[in-house]
């Protein structure tokens, strides 16, 4: 009885741990080794009907997003608080709240002038490189429509 | 890795006279039969029918992964063959994908993961170089979709810009009977398992189980809205219903529920660890 007791015990405790929640495995590889990431360019790129590329402005030196592991109060849908470290003449500190589960980051509430809000698709997403992009068509949100926009955000971890 | 030191509690809590431990790896087949998505992918392809050079498939594809488990295991055959029991419990990792290609050259990919923790309780006959019996499978299943969208430069898209576009979850806990074999040598077993995965039991209609959600936070905002239209937070079922009016088809039910079924097949590697020799 003590032996049916116990096994039935750790399969439990197994069963809590291999549903323990993976958003906040992905979370963490941004977070982690003080979540600094370097944001080493934003591009905004538009294409044609055909998907030819018809303009492509690039900015670099934007500043640093530093990425907390605390949540926000929208910690319910696995948010978490951030800074953005905007660099123009000086570097100005405005927060904001993103969330991350491998294949999308969404951030939100962020007043910096250089607008970072949205929500992005992974393209990379690596330990200390990361490139999120944001696509926007000319059409219906169900309809099949082409690409017409694209703003690609690339990051690499800050040296500590 | 979680999975694993789990596994060797279990079996380390199992440890008796009389036992034998075993562990096992193989490979898993699931030719799997799920009303939902056939019902999804009939009325996409439909809808767009126009627009598609390629279809999605009927049905998902035979869903393949990887399996590893460790269990107690007794057999007591002192000459020939003998009685024969095995509980093990471990995870079951599977993935099929379907994608529709349009005439653009862009694509609407579902990709499904199955996770499952499953517990089988094996009782037949067995030597020490064979075993038949007959098995039980318990199954607690965390499945994910992939729904995204490729454009023409290959970028995969999981945002907002298309209402379809997220990774939806369900859960279940699931169960089935099979039989399976075993031949090797003393210590080491090629096994071959076949069991049949029934529907979860549905109790006042199919509101029982669950379905495939996404509450990712942005979506929720999107959703308080108004608009009729907004990032899908549920898999639809029906393609036409979900475009006619979104907010209709939530409070009607349409959606896919997690109710796969079929016959799943296991091959794989048994290793036996005597503990009283």
């Amino acid at each position: 009885m003590k032996k049916i007791f116990s096994s039935v015990t750790v399969l439990l405790i197994a069963i809590v741990l291999v549903s323990c929640n993976k958003e906040d495995q992905h979370a963490k590889k941004l977070y982690k080794n003080q979540g600094r990431w370097t944001i080493d360019y934003v591009t905004t790129q538009l294409f044609d009907s055909t998907g030819a590329v018809i303009s492509d402005s690039t900015v670099k030196n934007i500043g640093e997003l530093v990425l907390f592991k605390s949540g926000s109060l929208d910690a319910l849908y696995g948010y978490r608080q951030a800074v953005f470290l905007y660099t123009d003449s000086v570097t100005h500190a405005y927060p904001f709240e993103y969330m991350f589960d491998g294949k999308r980051i969404s951030i939100k509430y962020c007043d910096a002038p250089f607008e970072i809000d949205g929500t992005y698709s992974a393209f990379i997403d690596k330990a200390n490189e990361q490139q999120w992009e944001i696509y926007s068509t000319n059409g219906n949100t169900n309809a099949v429509t082409s690409l017409t926009g694209k703003y690609i955000m690339h990051l690499s971890r800050s040296e500590n | 890795m979680k999975k694993i030191i789990s596994i060797l509690l279990l079996i380390a809590f199992n440890f008796e006279s009389n036992a034998q431990v075993n562990f096992s790896i193989g490979k898993t087949f699931y030719p799997l039969t799920a009303p939902g998505f056939q019902t999804f992918f009939t009325t996409y392809n439909n809808e767009l029918a126009a627009d598609i050079k390629t279809p999605f498939k009927y049905e998902f594809p035979t869903a393949t992964g990887w399996s590893i488990k460790g269990g107690y295991l007794l057999n007591k055959h002192d000459d020939g063959a003998g009685f024969y029991y095995n509980t093990t419990t471990g995870v079951n990792i599977l993935k099929t994908k379907n994608e529709a290609v349009f005439t653009n050259g862009e694509s609407r990919k579902t990709v499904l993961h199955m996770n499952e923790w499953i517990t089988d309780v094996s009782l037949g006959v067995g030597g020490e170089n064979f075993h038949f019996a007959i098995n039980g499978t318990i199954q607690l299943r965390f499945n994910k979709l992939f729904c995204s969208y490729v454009y023409h430069d290959g970028s995969e898209s999981f945002g907002p810009e298309k209402n379809l576009n997220g990774i939806f979850s369900a859960n279940r806990l699931m169960g089935g009977f099979g039989a399976e074999a075993g031949f090797g040598i003393k210590y080491l077993q090629v096994v071959f398992k076949a069991a049949k995965i029934y529907k979860p039991f549905e109790k006042d209609g199919s509101t029982y189980l669950s379905y495939y959600s996404d509450l990712a936070g942005y979506k929720a905002d999107a959703g308080l809205t108004g608009n009729s239209s907004y990032p899908a937070e549920y898999m639809p079922a029906d393609y036409h219903s979900f475009l006619t009016d979104q907010l209709t088809s939530e409070s009607s039910n349409n959606f896919v529920y997690i109710n796969d079924h079929g016959w799943q097949f296991g091959l794989s590697l048994m290793f036996i660890i005597p503990t009283n020799d």
